[in-house]
C-alpha cells in the first residue's frame, strides 16, 4: 500500500495505490491526516491504482470529505475500479462523493 | 294543467310517504276504518231489524185499538141505524119517542145520550122544536127530557144539518154537550124518513170522548207511545193535546200520499215515528200513534256508544303495541346496521390480524415451519410469529387472556413488541423481559398474555427459549413425543419487574417442535369434556410414526379436534405452530484454518491466507475481493470489540467450501460479542450526518449471504456463509 499527497494548482492530490486493508489504513492515515483540514482547497483522490479498501480506509476518506465540506471545498474521486465502486455503492458513499 | 298534475302528484306522494314513514299510524287507521265499517254494517242491520220489529208491533197494537174503537162505533152505528127505521114506522106516536130514547141509552152503555131530533114544526102539537132526548145523569140514572127551548135552533147543528141535507149517517166533530152533565161528545146521527121516504129528522147517539180516551189509554208496548184520535177535520177526539202533537198533526195533514208512516224531528229536537190509520166505518176519523225514537233506538245507540269505549281503548292499546313494535323494529334496524358496520370492521380487523401472521411458511433445507390460527370469533387474542435473522429462527406463540376485540388489540401490540425487541436481541428471556415491561406500561385493563419465545440457532440446533406462563411445547423426536419442561414464569402484563430466565436445549436433527395454545387442549365438546394434552400427545405420536411435515401435522391435529368437538361452538382461539428441524451436513471439499493474534497487523496474514484459499477455490478476482473484505471486517470487529484494550488472545479462522457454499467460522475466546446485534447503518445519510463507524459489520452483511453468531463453550463463534452459485 502506498499513499502520498501533492499540491497541484492550489488543489490537493492524494494518490492511493495497492491494497488498503485495516493495517495499511493505519499507516495511510498518518500520511493523509494533513488534508483532513484542507483549508478551503479542493481535494482530488486518485484511486486509479487502488486495488482494495477496507472499512477503515473508507473512514479516512469520510474524514477527508467531512473536513473539506466544513471548509466549503470539494473532494473529487478519480479513477476507481469496479470492485471498490461496488463497495462505495454498498456503503452509500457513491452518493456523497463526487467523481471525475 | 301540468302544474295541477304536479301538485296532485306531490300531494299524493306526500301522503304516500307519510304512510310509508308511519307504519303504526297506517295500521291503526286501517283498523279503525275496518272496525268502523263493521260496526256501521252491524248497526245498520240492527237498526233495520228494530225498525221492522217496531213497525210490526205498532201495527199489531194499532190494529187492536182500531178494532176496539170500531167495535164501539159499530155498536152505535148499528143501533142508531136500526132505530131510525123503528122511528120512521112509529112517527104517529110522538109521545113514545122519549121512552124510546130512554131505552136506547139504557141498553147501550157506550151512549152518553140519545134521542130523536125532528124537523121544526113536525108535530104542530109539540111546538116548533120537538127533541125527545135521554142523557145519563148521575150514577146509573138516565134523564129523559124534551128539549124544546125556543132559542136553541139545532137545525144549524152539524149532527142535524149534514144528515138532513145529505141524507147520510154522520159522526160529528167533538163539541160540548148542551144538556146533562158537561162532557165533550161526538154525535152519530142518521136521518129518519117517513113513509114517503122524506127526511123528517135525525136520530142521534152521543158518545163521550172520555170513552175514546179510555181506548187510547189501552196497554202500550212502547211506554212513550202517544195515541190520538182525530176527526177528518183534524179536531182532537182523544189524546193529550200538546204543541208536539200539533206539529205532527200538521205533518199528517200534509201527507198527501197517506203513507200511514212518517218520521219527524219536532222543534224540541226529538225524533218521532208517526203511524196513522183511518178508523173507517161511517167515520172519517184518523188514529194516530206517535213513538219517541229514543225509546225504539235508544238502547241500540247506547249499546253502540258503550261499544265505542272498549273499542277506542282497544284501538289505543293496539296503536300502542304497534307503535312500540315499530319503534322496536326501528331500533332493531339501527342495531342491525350498527352490527353490520361492526361486523365489517371486525372483518377488516380479522384480515389485518391474519396479515400480521407470517405470510409465507418458511421452507428451507434445514427448517420447515407451519402455523395455524383459527379464532373463535372474528378476531382473536392468539398470536404466533416467526422469522429467520442471521441464521436464527425467532419464533413465538402467545395467548391473550379473554377473546374478541380487546384481546385482538393486545395481541397486535404484543406481536409488534416481539418483532421490535427481537430485531436486535438474540436472548429470548431479554426479549420477553422487554415485551413484558412495555406491555405492563398502561395496562389498566389487566389483560395478560401467556407467551413462549424461542430462538433456534439453525446451524447448531441450539434452542433457547423463555416461557411466560404458556403451555410447554412438545417435541417429536425419534418417533416419541416428549414435553419440554419449562421453568414457569408469570405471564406478560402482570408485573413490570418480573424476571424471565432463559432455558436452553438442543433440538436433535429431524425432530419437530410443536407449540399450541390452550384452545387446543381445552377444546370442549360438552360440559368439562376437554380434548386434553394426552389426546394431543396421542395424535402427535401417530404423526411421529409417519414422519409427517409440519403442515400435515397441523392438518391432522385440526381434523382430530374437529371430530372430537363435533357441533359444539369453538370456545377459544385455536393456534398451533410446528417447526421441523433438519440441519444440513456440510461436507467440505476444501478446508483450511488460520490462527492469528488480536492484532490489526495480523490482518495482513489473514488476507494472504484468504487469497491463497480463494485461489484454490478458483473463483473470480472480484468475488475473492468481496469475500476478503467481508472476512477482514468480521475479524477486525472481533479484534476491536471482543478483546478489551491490552488483552491478548487468539482468533481462529476456519474456511471451508463445498461446490455450493463457502463457510467461514471465526472463533475467539474474548468477551461476549455478538456483531449481529448491531443496528443497521443508514447509507442514505449525507456526509455531514454519517458516523465514522459502523461500516464494517454493514459490509459483512451486505457481502455475505448469512451471518450467524453463537456463544459456545465460552467462545464467540461467528459463522459467515456465502452461496457461491447465487453470485
Amino acid at each position: 500500500m502506498n499513499a502520498r499527497i501533492e499540491e497541484i494548482d492550489g488543489k490537493y492530490l492524494a494518490t492511493l495505490e495497492g491494497e488498503m486493508d485495516t493495517a495499511a489504513a493505519l499507516e495511510a492515515e498518518e500520511v493523509l491526516k494533513p488534508i483532513y483540514n484542507s483549508e478551503g482547497k479542493d481535494v482530488i483522490i486518485d484511486c486509479t491504482n487502488l486495488e482494495y479498501i477496507a472499512s477503515s480506509g473508507l473512514r479516512i476518506l469520510l474524514s477527508i470529505l467531512k473536513g473539506a465540506k466544513a471548509n466549503g471545498s470539494k473532494v473529487v474521486m478519480r479513477g476507481m475500479n469496479d470492485d471498490i465502486k461496488n463497495v462505495f455503492k454498498l456503503t452509500g458513499f457513491i452518493s456523497i462523493f463526487d467523481f471525475e | 294543467m301540468d302544474r295541477k298534475e304536479a301538485t296532485q302528484d306531490s300531494w299524493w306522494n306526500r301522503l304516500r310517504n307519510f304512510f310509508k314513514g308511519n307504519t303504526s299510524l297506517t295500521v291503526i287507521i286501517s283498523a279503525v276504518l275496518l272496525l268502523e265499517l263493521m260496526m256501521g254494517l252491524m248497526f245498520y242491520q240492527a237498526q233495520n231489524f228494530i225498525q221492522r220489529t217496531m213497525e210490526r208491533m205498532v201495527g199489531v197494537e194499532m190494529n187492536a185499538i182500531y178494532l176496539c174503537i170500531r167495535n164501539k162505533l159499530a155498536n152505535a152505528e148499528v143501533t142508531v141505524d136500526n132505530m131510525s127505521w123503528v122511528v120512521g114506522e112509529a112517527l104517529d106516536e110522538p109521545d113514545w119517542m122519549l121512552e124510546l130514547s130512554h131505552q136506547m141509552v139504557k141498553n147501550n152503555p157506550i151512549f152518553w145520550g140519545s134521542g130523536v131530533v125532528f124537523e121544526p114544526n113536525y108535530y104542530p102539537s109539540k111546538g116548533k122544536f120537538f127533541v125527545p132526548y135521554s142523557v145519563r145523569g148521575g150514577t146509573d140514572s138516565i134523564v129523559s127530557l124534551r128539549v124544546d127551548r125556543e132559542k136553541s135552533d139545532f137545525t144549524q147543528k152539524e149532527y142535524y144539518r149534514i144528515p138532513v141535507e145529505q141524507g147520510i149517517s154522520h159522526w160529528s166533530e167533538p163539541y160540548e154537550n148542551a144538556v146533562g152533565p158537561k162532557s165533550i161528545i161526538t154525535t152519530y146521527s142518521t136521518p129518519v124518513r117517513d113513509k114517503a121516504n122524506r127526511i123528517v129528522g135525525v136520530i142521534v147517539a152521543d158518545i163521550s170522548t172520555d170513552l175514546l180516551e179510555e181506548v187510547m189509554n189501552e196497554e202500550k208496548i212502547y211506554q212513550s207511545t202517544q195515541r190520538f184520535l182525530v176527526t177528518g177535520n183534524y179536531h182532537l177526539l182523544a189524546g193529550q193535546d200538546s204543541p208536539i202533537f200539533r206539529e205532527i198533526l200538521e205533518l199528517v195533514k200534509a201527507d198527501k200520499d197517506k203513507s200511514e208512516y212518517l218520521t219527524m224531528t219536532t222543534n224540541d229536537g226529538k225524533k218521532h215515528h208517526v203511524f196513522y190509520t183511518l178508523v173507517g166505518g161511517k167515520t172519517d176519523w184518523i188514529l194516530i200513534n206517535i213513538l219517541d225514537d229514543n225509546e225504539v233506538f235508544g238502547r241500540l245507540r247506547m249499546m253502540r256508544s258503550m261499544l265505542m269505549l272498549p273499542l277506542v281503548l282497544g284501538l289505543l292499546f293496539a296503536w300502542f303495541i304497534v307503535w312500540r313494535s315499530s319503534r322496536n323494529l326501528k331500533r332493531f334496524h339501527k342495531v342491525n346496521a350498527e352490527k353490520e358496520r361492526i361486523d365489517s370492521e371486525l372483518h377488516v380487523a380479522s384480515q389485518i390480524q391474519q396479515n400480521m401472521l407470517p405470510k409465507q411458511f418458511v421452507r428451507r433445507d434445514d427448517v420447515d415451519i407451519h402455523g395455524s390460527l383459527v379464532p373463535a370469533r372474528e378476531v382473536g387474542g392468539d398470536l404466533f410469529d416467526y422469522y429467520i435473522r442471521d441464521e436464527k429462527l425467532f419464533f413465538c406463540i402467545g395467548d391473550v387472556s379473554g377473546k374478541g376485540a380487546p384481546s385482538a388489540m393486545v395481541m397486535g401490540v404484543v406481536h409488534s413488541l416481539f418483532r421490535a425487541f427481537s430485531a436486535h436481541e438474540n436472548n429470548p428471556a431479554h426479549i420477553m423481559q422487554s415485551v413484558n415491561e412495555a406491555s405492563c406500561k398502561g395496562n389498566d385493563s389487566n389483560i395478560f398474555v401467556t407467551m413462549f419465545i424461542g430462538v433456534l440457532d439453525l446451524p447448531t440446533g441450539n434452542l433457547r427459549y423463555c416461557d411466560a406462563g404458556h403451555d410447554s411445547p412438545l417435541i417429536i423426536e425419534n418417533g416419541n413425543v416428549k414435553m419440554e419442561e419449562c421453568v414457569p414464569h408469570l405471564p406478560i402484563g402482570v408485573f413490570e419487574d418480573t424476571k424471565y430466565e432463559i432455558q436452553e436445549t438442543v433440538l436433535a436433527p429431524n425432530s419437530t417442535l410443536f407449540l399450541y395454545t390452550d384452545g387446543l387442549t381445552e377444546a370442549k365438546k360438552g360440559y368439562k369434556q376437554y380434548f386434553g394434552i394426552e389426546r394431543v400427545k396421542e395424535v402427535l405420536g401417530k404423526c411421529a410414526e409417519k414422519d409427517l411435515s409440519p403442515s400435515q401435522i397441523l392438518e391432522i391435529v385440526t381434523e382430530e379436534v374437529h371430530q372430537y368437538v363435533g357441533d359444539a361452538e369453538q370456545s377459544d382461539d385455536l393456534t398451533m405452530l410446528a417447526i421441523h428441524y433438519t440441519p444440513q451436513q456440510f461436507e467440505s471439499k476444501l478446508a483450511d484454518t488460520l490462527s492469528i493474534k488480536n492484532d490489526v497487523h495480523d490482518v495482513l496474514k489473514l488476507n494472504q491466507f484468504q487469497k491463497a484459499f480463494y485461489a484454490q477455490m478458483d473463483i473470480d478476482k472480484s468475488l475473492a475481493r468481496q469475500l476478503q473484505l467481508a472476512v477482514e471486517e468480521a475479524v477486525v470487529n472481533v479484534i476491536d470489540y471482543a478483546y478489551p484494550v491490552g488483552t491478548d488472545g487468539d482468533i481462529t479462522i476456519n474456511m471451508m467450501s463445498d461446490d455450493k457454499y463457502l463457510k467461514i467460522i471465526i472463533i475467539d475466546s474474548g468477551v461476549v460479542f455478538d456483531p449481529t446485534l448491531k443496528g443497521k447503518t443508514d447509507t442514505t445519510l449525507s456526509a455531514e450526518d454519517r458516523q465514522i463507524g459502523g461500516l464494517g459489520i454493514h459490509l459483512v452483511r451486505e457481502l455475505m449471504d448469512s451471518i450467524n453468531y453463537e456463544r459456545e463453550g465460552g467462545k464467540n463463534v461467528l459463522t459467515l456463509i456465502k452461496n457461491l452459485k447465487n453470485h
